[in-house]
């Protein structure tokens, strides 16, 4: 039996995008003191390196992350005008349709 | 420990009693110092590891940061397998053992909150990709300036529906997806393709219930039918990545 759904292995791009996806931090040093502790001193220089590597798999979720701005809104903005835009294109088409269809009539 | 070592963590658990054996970073032995019933995974790196100096002679090595990477997440992934896991992001290090049981008594009362949440759950992702093109139109008759002109601007109307019509579907699937899980995010749409189909148009993370994981896989797998080959791509199981939002 085939199974329509497509289970990778967890590919490098994916295991990147969950394991860095904690750490990305493209300004300054990571270094995070927390009660002198310090934690996360993983260099900017990695992250530069993670960065060209994982741009090279088409991991780019920092450049447009909506967790990381008030990208929620932009999201369900861009809901709302991709509604917009679907209904205004259908209208459009259904237009077009019954304007074809007249010319199908004058045609005959 | 020299000061020229350090201790990288790899993970919070829950029980602290777990024995782990797979190796680490550098193939290094991994360990649990615990405190209190929750433990870190944790391996002792070199202490220049991450440091400047050294990552610039390793800056050529693209593999360098996806050996790191994946050796991170075997060791998650493993622990995972014995105990309530809380993954820390990849190059969390700390001083010394001292240092993580002191991490440990500070975050106790977080922790606890993430592990409960965690508790008898698992990571799952769904990606969903738009259409892929459709074939090119066969070789008719040579058609002029004005029906190239009209025919272009039907298909590149047709495209910009597809697109937006995939973008509501895959809304309907994560909704349908998310009524099954406990817990769901959006992580951000690559650009990637996956078989035939065209870009991705949602990448989902989502929290089930190991008792639900059926059912999950069940929506996943309706979904995939429905949609069409390669349209749907469901990764994991996953250490809750995506939801630990224990912030150290």
């Amino acid at each position: 039996m085939t199974n329509p759904i497509a289970t990778r292995d967890a590919s490098l791009a994916d295991v990147l995008e969950r394991v860095l996806d904690k750490g990305v931090v493209i300004a300054g040093d990571i270094r995070i003191n927390l009660l002198d502790i310090e934690l996360l001193t993983v260099r900017i220089r990695l992250l530069i390196a993670s960065v060209d590597k994982a741009r090279e798999m088409g991991i780019d979720w920092w450049e447009h992350d909506p967790s990381l701005s008030s990208g929620d809104r932009d999201m369900l903005q861009e809901n709302r005008e991709l509604r917009e835009r679907l209904a205004e294109l259908e209208s459009s088409r259904d237009r077009e349709d019954a304007g074809q269809d007249k010319d199908r009539e004058r045609s005959r | 420990m020299s000061v020229a070592e350090r201790t990288y963590l790899y993970a919070l658990v829950r029980p602290g009693t777990i024995r782990v054996e797979v190796a680490g970073i550098l193939s290094r032995p991994t360990r649990v110092v615990a405190i209190d019933g929750i433990g870190a995974v944790v391996g002792t790196v070199p202490a220049d590891l991450f440091v400047a100096d050294s990552m610039e002679s390793r800056m050529g090595d693209s593999g360098w940061v996806a050996s790191l990477a994946r050796a991170h997440d075997d060791v998650v992934a493993a622990v995972t397998q014995l105990a309530t896991t809380i993954p820390l992001r990849l190059g969390t290090t700390s001083d010394d053992d001292e240092s993580v049981c002191a991490l440990l008594t500070d975050l106790a009362g977080a922790a606890t909150r993430t592990f409960d949440r965690f508790e008898g759950r698992t990571e799952y992702g769904v990606q969903v990709f738009a259409p892929g093109h459709r074939q090119a139109p066969s070789e008719g008759a040579p058609e002029g300036g004005a029906a190239f002109l009209r025919r272009r601007r039907a298909e590149l109307k047709e495209d910009e529906l597809r697109r937006v019509a995939a973008v509501e579907q895959a809304e309907t699937a994560y909704q349908l997806l998310a009524d099954v899980a406990v817990d769901d995010r959006r992580i951000s749409v690559r650009s990637r393709t996956s078989g035939t189909a065209g870009p991705m148009v949602l990448n989902g993370a989502f929290l089930v219930d190991n008792d639900a994981v059926t059912s999950f896989r069940a929506v996943a797998d309706q979904l995939a039918a429905s949609l069409g080959p390669d349209r749907v791509v469901i990764t994991g199981p996953w250490a809750p990545y995506s939801f630990a939002e224990l912030d150290l």
